[in-house]
């Protein structure tokens, strides 16, 4: 029997009010719904597990997790990639304990267990001893479905879930602008930074959403030191964030943060950079990206980037934009594991991709002058949310209201857009697909 | 000991003062008293923390040009401090936070290449409250500075530290080591 956490469906659908545009806290402390998340929606829908560029060679592996389940992201001797569930067949010792590396196979530490690369059994404690009574091909390691998209590479447990491309869908068009615009690609600036804020997973993703209002409260001290070095930063990002569009399309939910028309196009871009640009996306994307001062997004459920640019000196520092990807790990219901990539173009040369990594690093991670105040929030409305008085408050989404009859008429993208980062409608349709696969409908 | 070596050994006053640097550099950082810790930085300085990643025996590979957790010069680091020392221009911090560091293990020696400067090795242990968290944070870190001697004393022209833990077990890091 289907073990349901105490929550029937009827339940579960009352706590994202679609109408009114609110949640209840419940979703953020409840440990059952937790449970129920790591079933309903870790299990079932494709997740993100890294980049292609960090497994370039046969036998390259980095360690990963999908829900509370370590996996093994290697490209395997015949060069294909492939997702590992992290578990011995026999006893369920973990065969891989290392962050990264490169090797023909895994051998498990407690009774010497082997497997190759593209997970199959290779040898067990002594084969003789099993008699010929045991078929080992049924104890190869657990492998997930992998597609991928502009070098991310996905995977799920889910047989019946669509094909990635299929589920991505309108999504691309927005994962080509990020992940896409140049012949060659993104890569890693290196492993992933990992830390663990004390809140419920769904925080960040929607923050990532995108969370336009909050930018200017929490951020505005940052965004004044670094974008164009004085106090008119604060209010012309509130003026962009005001009037640039947020968007919805399949898994995605984002925002697009246009610059003022004074404002130059390509900040931060080297002209051979912005050449390539041109040439791989097409005009509709060109236009959206060439004045973008921030991309934020959130592909459902726990995959999302952040882009802008930055300078910590207009002076002496060329203005480089920073590019941040990150899953947002559950660890516990109110616990969350971020693990956080820079990424460059491929095309870029050593120069601009140290600028990059300095621009990320002083940016979107634990120390980070943007991140380490988010944390705080997130931390904060945990803690507002833990009790029993608190529960019976909704979280508000409700400038929905006012922007989510009046769409963008004329956009040019697939999907949907609205014409402002704080309409909070993007942020609250996260919440929906959220809802979706909790109910089951997805 | 070779000649080398023995031209790189500080003598007990100058150990000393060393010692005293860094002991008031600790009481600074515990304080909060970013505008003053800053000024014991050189303009050249080249600050950047890493981190530890695990590997096999004999796997570890390279991934990308590498990503510490803090590469900063003068510049991004006064920004920061800026941001840190200033309750109305930080969440993270504000209310300021309970800190506590303990630096020790200081080896000092002349520099390799002539010309005034220490190399110095720390090893350092923060002790962090936040307002909204009573459980402390405790991160321990391993220091290796370039000090440079100026009449005043002494201004770090270079620090490369390295936090020991591979997945940071807080929610930020709105501090520097």
């Amino acid at each position: 029997m289907r073990i349901e956490h105490g929550w029937q469906p009827s339940e579960i659908e009352r706590l994202v009010d679609i109408d009114k545009a609110t949640a209840s806290r419940l979703i953020f402390t409840d440990e059952n719904l937790f449970r129920l998340e790591l079933q309903r929606i870790f299990m079932r829908t494709w997740l993100y597990i890294g980049h292609e560029s960090e497994i370039p060679n046969k036998g390259d592996y980095v360690t990963r997790k999908m829900g509370n389940d370590p996996v093994i992201l290697v490209r395997d001797q015949a060069g294909r990639v492939r997702v590992l569930l992290n578990t011995c067949t026999h006893r369920a010792t973990l065969v891989c304990r290392a962050d990264a590396g490169n090797a023909r196979g895994f051998t498990c530490p407690y009774h010497g267990w082997v497997f190759g690369s593209d997970g199959a059994l290779v040898a067990t404690a002594e084969d003789e001893t099993y008699g010929g009574k045991v078929n080992f091909r049924n104890l190869d390691l657990r492998q997930a479905r992998v597609g991928s998209y502009a070098g991310l590479v996905f995977a799920t447990w889910n047989h019946d879930a669509p094909p990635l491309d299929e589920h991505l869908g309108d999504a691309r068009w927005y994962l080509d602008i990020m992940f896409g615009h140049t012949p060659r690609g993104m890569t890693v600036l290196g492993l992933p930074h990992r830390w663990t804020p004390t809140n419920n997973w769904k925080l960040g993703p929607l923050n990532f959403a995108a969370d336009g209002p909050h930018a200017v409260k929490v951020h505005g001290p940052i965004v004044d030191a670094t974008l164009a070095g004085g106090n008119g930063a604060r209010a012309m990002i509130h003026q962009a964030l005001l009037q640039s569009p947020s968007v919805s399309a399949g898994p995605y939910n984002g925002i697009w943060t246009q610059g003022p028309q004074e404002m130059p196009e390509w900040m931060g871009h080297p002209p051979e950079m912005v050449a390539l640009y041109e040439k791989t996306l097409n005009p509709a994307q060109v236009a959206l990206f060439r004045r973008c001062i921030a991309s934020v997004g959130t592909v459902f459920p726990n995959f999302s980037w952040v882009y802008g640019p930055v300078s910590f000196d207009m002076q002496a520092d060329p203005i480089t934009n920073f590019f941040a990807i990150r899953v947002w790990q559950p660890v516990a219901v109110n616990r969350t594991e971020i693990w956080n990539w820079f990424l460059v173009e491929e095309e870029a040369g050593e120069e601009l991709k140290t600028r990059a990594m300095r621009a990320g690093v002083r940016t979107f991670t634990a120390g980070g002058t943007f991140d380490q105040d988010d944390s705080e929030a997130w931390h904060s409305i945990q803690r507002g949310s833990e009790g029993e008085m608190s529960s019976t408050v909704d979280v508000s989404f409700q400038v929905a209201l006012n922007y989510r009859d009046r769409p963008i008429a004329d956009w040019e993208g697939p999907g949907v857009a609205y014409p402002s980062n704080y309409c909070e409608v993007t942020e609250f349709n996260n919440l929906v697909q959220w809802r979706a696969f909790m109910t089951g409908a997805r | 000991m070779t000649t080398e070596a023995a031209r790189r050994v500080i003598d007990d006053a100058l150990y000393r003062r060393v010692c005293e640097f860094y002991y008031d550099e600790a009481d600074l950082l515990s304080q909060r008293q970013m505008g003053q810790w800053f000024a014991l930085l050189a303009e050249d300085i080249h600050y950047r923390v890493g981190f530890p990643e695990f590997y096999e025996h004999g796997t570890q590979r390279k991934v990308g040009i590498g990503n510490p957790y803090f590469d900063d010069d003068h510049t991004s680091l006064k920004v920061r401090v800026h941001l840190l020392g200033n309750p109305t221009t930080t969440t993270a911090e504000s209310p300021p936070s309970i800190y506590n560091y303990f630096v020790t293990n200081i080896r000092a020696r002349w520099a390799e290449q002539p010309g005034g400067e220490i190399e110095v090795d720390s090893r350092l242990l923060v002790y962090r409250v936040r307002a909204s968290e009573p459980v402390p944070y405790i991160l321990g870190a391993r220091r290796k500075d370039r000090l440079r001697a100026v009449d005043d004393g002494f201004r770090i022209a270079r620090r490369d530290a390295a936090i020991d833990q591979a997945i940071i077990q807080a929610p930020n890091l709105s501090f520097l080591l």
